[in-house]
């Protein structure tokens, strides 16, 4: 019998955005998590000495995507249920599971959202807003945030639902075909994003001495942002530079 | 509107930013495109705030914060860009290109100042994590909430003082920087906003175009042309 409650995790899931409070580099996200977990811990133990363990047990090392973390807070709820109601003698499997966990749920997090779903949202955003205004603005919180928080939710119902199984559905590997699919899209924005700001340069007061500074800038900043060869303070300065000069040239 | 209320709504918005680009939510009301917009329709110009988050959302995109990286804060570096350039524009100052350039380069010693900030702040975090253990001994789950808790009061206060500190500084630089800078520099100054664009255009392609998705790349590309030129 389940004895955590629905409303218990939805506690955890509202916890859930301030999993990154207190972050720091020894521990990373060690105290977010264990403030997490206090529901399902209020729920499942009732002796001090049980309620100390839990507590140490989470306070320590973790680190995870902030969204993808909802994983592990649903899988280490039912970790710590199943180790009650099928009374586990020792909980260092919990412990384990967690240490496991972190790989896999910061490489899926920082690739689909910081590589694939931030930049979307940006460059579809930044077209709405030039044609559109505040509309674009608002098209980039919704563009970002329906997968955020549909990942958050899922993650907490389905790392419960599965407890250890979860690690399977969190393979790089098992999900390269969505992200080659977001890969593609993510292009072809990029192609409008082109051809949308240059005619925002055509059409801005300077014409098409703007266009020729446009194509410029691309042409320059392509093969200096690559790989991240300057930093970006630098090639914001190199590009203020480079535009005031061909200002006051042409 | 007087320089207290300004003062007042960029510590707030500031806090709210530093917030959401770490400590809570992350719902990304910290991108310069939806922050400056916010603060502009705070202050009383919209169209700049947006045209300001425009220019300075792509280019921080190269920085992600992955783990532990050590990343400067262009979040706040925007806003405090998008908040000179709007106060300036706001005080019906001659030369708003000029203004508009000063104020990007402003923003990124903020950006770059703002993270030694959070470095020291993550690095205070640490503290509150073996605080917690303390807590944990005597199971006090209140205590441990807390010290969660006092990690976002840490990240607001830091984010509202860098916004404060570097507004008022700017604003006091700024007045004595514009009176060396010749007035005809205005209109070639203008050209930095459509640099800065093309720094995002170039950016998104460096970023994202591989020989396996050019043929998207194209695609997006011929269908937009096609449009502009029907509309």
């Amino acid at each position: 019998m389940n004895r955590i409650r629905k409303r218990d995790l939805l506690k955890v899931l509202i916890r859930s955005f301030y999993i990154q409070s207190a972050w720091n580099f020894e521990r990373m996200l060690g105290l977010g998590l264990c403030f997490c977990l206090i529901p399902i811990a209020r729920r499942l133990y009732t002796t001090d000495e049980e309620v100390k363990d839990f507590l140490k047990r989470h306070l320590e090392f973790f680190n995870a995507h902030p969204y993808m973390a909802s994983f592990a807070l649903g899988s280490i709820s039912r970790l710590e249920e199943q180790s009650i109601t099928q009374n586990w003698k020792d909980k260092k499997p919990i412990s384990i599971f967690k240490h496991r966990m972190m790989g896999p749920l910061g490489a899926l997090g920082d690739s689909l959202f910081w590589k694939s779903v931030k930049p979307l949202a940006s460059a579809s955003g930044l077209i709405l807003t030039i044609y559109f205004g505040i509309t674009g603005v608002i098209a980039f919180l919704i563009i970002y945030n329906f997968p955020h928080i549909y990942y958050r939710i899922m993650g907490i119902h389905l790392g419960y639902k599965k407890g250890f199984d979860i690690i399977r559905d969190l393979s790089i590997r098992g999900t390269q075909k969505y992200f080659k699919i977001l890969n593609y899209i993510i292009a072809a924005a990029t192609g409008i994003l082109l051809i949308v700001l240059c005619d925002h340069s055509i059409h801005s007061e300077y014409g098409y001495k703007g266009l020729f500074l446009f194509l410029l800038v691309v042409a320059i900043s392509i093969p200096l942002t690559f790989k991240r060869k300057i930093t970006i303070e630098l090639m914001i300065i190199i590009t203020l530079i480079l535009s005031i000069t061909i200002g006051l040239i042409i | 509107m007087s320089l207290l209320a300004e003062l007042a709504i960029i510590t707030i918005v500031g806090g709210i930013v530093s917030l959401d680009t770490t400590a809570c939510w992350q719902v990304m009301i910290s991108q310069p495109l939806v922050s400056c917009a916010i603060l502009g329709c705070l202050l009383g110009n919209m169209e700049m705030g947006m045209t300001m988050g425009i220019i300075m959302q792509i280019p921080w995109l190269l920085e992600m914060p992955v783990g532990g990286t050590r990343n400067s804060e262009g979040n706040l570096g925007s806003l405090i860009a998008a908040g000179m350039a709007i106060h300036f524009v706001n005080h019906s100052i001659t030369t708003p290109n000029i203004a508009i350039v000063f104020s990007v380069l402003w923003g990124l010693i903020v950006s770059w100042l703002g993270w030694k900030f959070v470095e020291s702040m993550r690095k205070s975090n640490a503290k509150l994590a073996y605080m917690a253990e303390k807590a944990a001994e005597s199971t006090n789950f209140a205590r441990i909430a807390w010290l969660n808790l006092a990690g976002i009061v840490y990240a607001f206060t830091i984010g509202a003082v860098v916004m404060i500190t570097s507004y008022l500084l700017g604003v006091l630089v700024y007045s004595k920087f514009v009176a060396y800078v010749p007035e005809f520099f205005e209109y070639p100054f203008g050209y930095a906003k459509i640099g800065l664009l093309a720094l995002a255009a170039g950016t998104m392609i460096s970023m994202f175009l591989t020989r396996k998705n050019i043929i998207y790349f194209v695609g997006g590309l011929l269908i937009t042309i096609i449009l502009i030129f029907n509309f």
